[in-house]
């Protein structure tokens, strides 16, 4: 990002909340620069949102310390920070128009009162909403309503504005647009957004760079392409776009990856993987390329593998197919539809298939000590996630 | 939207059954209340005996002696104590609400009765406590004189007047409150933090607005039975200022004028109707205004 002697616009540094003995904020690390469209992205129950509630200063932490702009904000409470929040409900006030909701905070923080009018205007210009200033928010549409709450956020100019799943009551065309709508703003106002979703697809679209929470911990810190080409864990990889997972163990060569019942895979095996460790392979269903079997599975090359065609969904945009190893792992394979999906039309269910991919798609991630410790008898695991 | 916010909320088509079970209510009503207010009523323009007899017959008589400054002032007094109480009432009730409508969920019905728990027991023997809990030997003399401080018996007084009204009356203020505050999304007060208000911009800019109709129905609840009242007056204010409730018992009894008291009786009546139906159409010209503004501007 901006790579300047500047201070970051937050700095959390062993930031941690716990809830009696329950710890839902691990002790973490994170900056956030200035300018910067930052997702926080997991589960519902990840601790994303108390991690953003310790922020605004709704929460205090149990442990470790928030900067804002190079200035430890521990003991400002929140209507001192310079941050504001659009909330997931909204929480606009229903007694006030537009108009008044967005100049709320000019009035609170008596700003003189010939300067309030331009900056509200400005600020629902931003929006586009200047036609519906004196509506009540009780006669706007959801998707107007979010807006009023996103100009009442930016008109104080804050340096900061944190947004908590701000699109989840909306339906979904409603929710694209509005992703789009998020963006050409935070690029206007040159503030830095802090995006707290579980949408993956949300966080995809609009980060510069996302977090990826779980269970309290910040798993990934990176920019969206880098999330999904080269996740860092199995969860990641899971909870980020579908991904075929195998768990097998590096071979001996150090080249591919051995997995039960399959035998050796193409995979992208890093220089310093040891052989024989345990790991685990996560492929993308588009990076799949299916085909039909026409010669036996034994003749399959490297990185192929045989497997017998279940089923086939249409969604739309593309086919995916279901496709049942001989491990009995059943694999996904997303096609786009139109030409490639057609030319697959003519295998039948039922019929033997051949599945392939290049090295460098077949991730390698380091195995969850859970499932690598499981003997071979037990059924192979295979995670698709939507 | 506004088709379905506009429609009313489901009916239950009235039936002869219906009907029969409301039978007793309104027999009750009518006996105990709508009769003797006829009653009342007529009395009120009959004619008077000297001797304190009630002739029949009609006259303007007991209203014209109304208009005289004894009666006059009490009724001023009345009204400015029962106005002072309704305010009190309201703001104390005020904070009182919104202490439990900001309490964990599982604390506020707890605490809703413990409000009410005193009121369970007998009106007057409530105001006899507060003679005990004024008096010389009471604790509240006990320890201002503990402190140093030469204290009489606060009883009789005004100051006792006051606060035995004020306690008198306080449910009735407390849970139209809570329940306009309940109705209010607690993220507006983070939302308020956020974007800079304290404590008081808060209050005064969001929770006070927004529970707006249930202060009106607090204060409404309790100005018009505050000028129905006549114990405490007398019990705790020593009868030296009687309230108009006060005057209309002398009458009837002391005075043995009864069409007098009557005529007294629908003033005060009237004067309470027409509060009632002030702070309704405030209420409802409020509702109206949120209303329109709901059709298509």
């Amino acid at each position: 990002m901006n790579e300047t002697t500047e201070s970051p616009a937050v700095k959390l540094t062993g930031l941690t909340k716990s809830f009696g003995a329950n710890q839902v904020v691990q002790p973490l690390d994170l900056e956030i620069g200035r300018n910067e469209f930052f997702s926080i992205l997991g589960p519902s129950g990840c601790g994303k949102t108390t991690l953003m509630r310790m922020i605004t200063g709704f929460e205090t932490p149990s442990g470790g310390s928030v900067e804002l702009d190079g200035k430890n904000v521990d003991s400002v409470p929140t209507k001192s920070r310079d941050l504001n929040m659009l909330f997931q409900s909204y929480a606009l006030f229903p007694h006030l128009s537009v108009y008044e909701n967005v100049a709320f905070e000019l009035r609170v923080r008596r700003t003189p009162k010939r300067e309030i009018d331009g900056r509200v205007q400005d600020a629902l210009a931003l929006v586009r909403l200047q036609a519906f200033a004196e509506r009540k928010p009780a006669e706007l549409s959801g998707g107007q309503r979010q807006r009023v709450a996103l100009a009442r956020a930016v008109v104080g100019r804050p340096a900061v504005v944190l947004l908590d799943e701000p699109l989840g009551a909306l339906d979904q065309k409603l929710r694209k647009e509005m992703q789009f709508e998020l963006k050409r703003m935070q690029r206007e106002v040159g503030i830095t957004f802090i995006y707290v979703t579980h949408d993956q697809e949300e966080a995809l679209t609009m980060s510069d760079r996302i977090a990826v929470m779980s269970e309290g911990r910040v798993l990934q810190v990176a920019s969206p392409t880098e999330i999904y080409d080269a996740p860092a864990s199995r969860f990641v990889a899971t909870f980020i776009g579908s991904c075929n997972v195998l768990d097998g163990a590096v071979s001996a060569d150090g080249r591919g990856v051995v997995v039960p019942g399959l035998g050796e895979l193409n995979a992208a095996v890093p220089a310093d993987a040891r052989p024989g460790s345990g790991v685990t392979l996560a492929i993308r269903p588009e990076r799949v390329t299916l085909s039909p079997a026409t010669t036996v599975a034994a003749t399959a090359p490297l990185g192929g593998v045989a497997g017998t065609l279940v089923e086939r969904v249409f969604l739309g945009d593309e086919w995916t197919f279901h496709v049942r190893l001989d491990s009995d792992v059943v694999m996904t394979v997303s096609v786009p539809s139109g030409q490639a999906a057609a030319a697959l039309g003519a295998i039948p269910d039922g019929a033997p298939v051949l599945l392939s991919w290049a090295a460098a798609d077949a991730r390698v991630l380091p195995a969850d000590g859970s499932t690598t410790a499981a003997p071979s008898s037990a059924p192979l695991s295979s995670e698709v996630s939507a | 939207m506004n088709a379905s916010s506009s429609a009313r909320p489901g009916r239950i088509a009235p039936s002869a059954a219906g009907y029969l079970m409301l039978l007793p209510a309104l027999a009750v009503i009518v006996l105990l209340v709508i009769v003797p207010m006829l009653v009342i009523a007529r009395d009120s323009f009959a004619i008077s005996d000297p001797l304190g007899g009630n002739l029949g017959g009609f006259t303007l008589a007991n209203y014209e002696k109304l208009i005289d400054p004894v009666y006059l002032k009490t009724l001023g007094y009345s009204l400015g104590m029962a106005l002072l109480n309704a305010v009190v009432c309201t703001v104390v009730g005020y904070i009182v609400a919104y202490y439990i409508a900001t309490r964990r969920a599982s604390l506020q019905p707890v605490l809703l009765v413990l409000v009410i728990i005193p009121f369970l027991t007998d009106f007057l023997v409530r105001t006899f406590a507060w003679i005990t809990l004024l008096g010389s030997g009471g604790p509240f003399i006990s320890l201002l004189r503990a402190l140093g401080v030469d204290a009489q018996s606060l009883v009789p007084s005004q100051l006792a007047v006051t606060l035995s009204l004020l306690y008198a009356f306080l449910p009735v203020a407390v849970f139209p409150i809570y329940a306009a505050m309940r109705s209010i999304d607690p993220s507006l007060k983070e939302a308020a933090a956020d974007l800079g208000a304290g404590w008081w911009q808060t209050h005064a800019r969001i929770f006070v607005p927004l529970s707006a109709s249930g202060l009106a129905s607090s204060v409404m609840l309790t100005f018009v039975p505050t000028l129905g009242v006549f114990v405490i007056p007398v019990l705790l204010g020593g009868g030296k200022d009687p309230l108009v409730g006060n005057l209309i018992v002398t009458l009837f009894t002391e005075f043995r004028n009864e069409p007098l008291g009557a005529a007294l009786s629908m003033v005060v009546l009237i004067l309470m109707l027409a509060s009632v139906a002030g702070a309704g159409l405030l209420l409802r010209n409020g509702a109206r205004r949120n209303r329109s503004l709901g059709k298509d501007a």
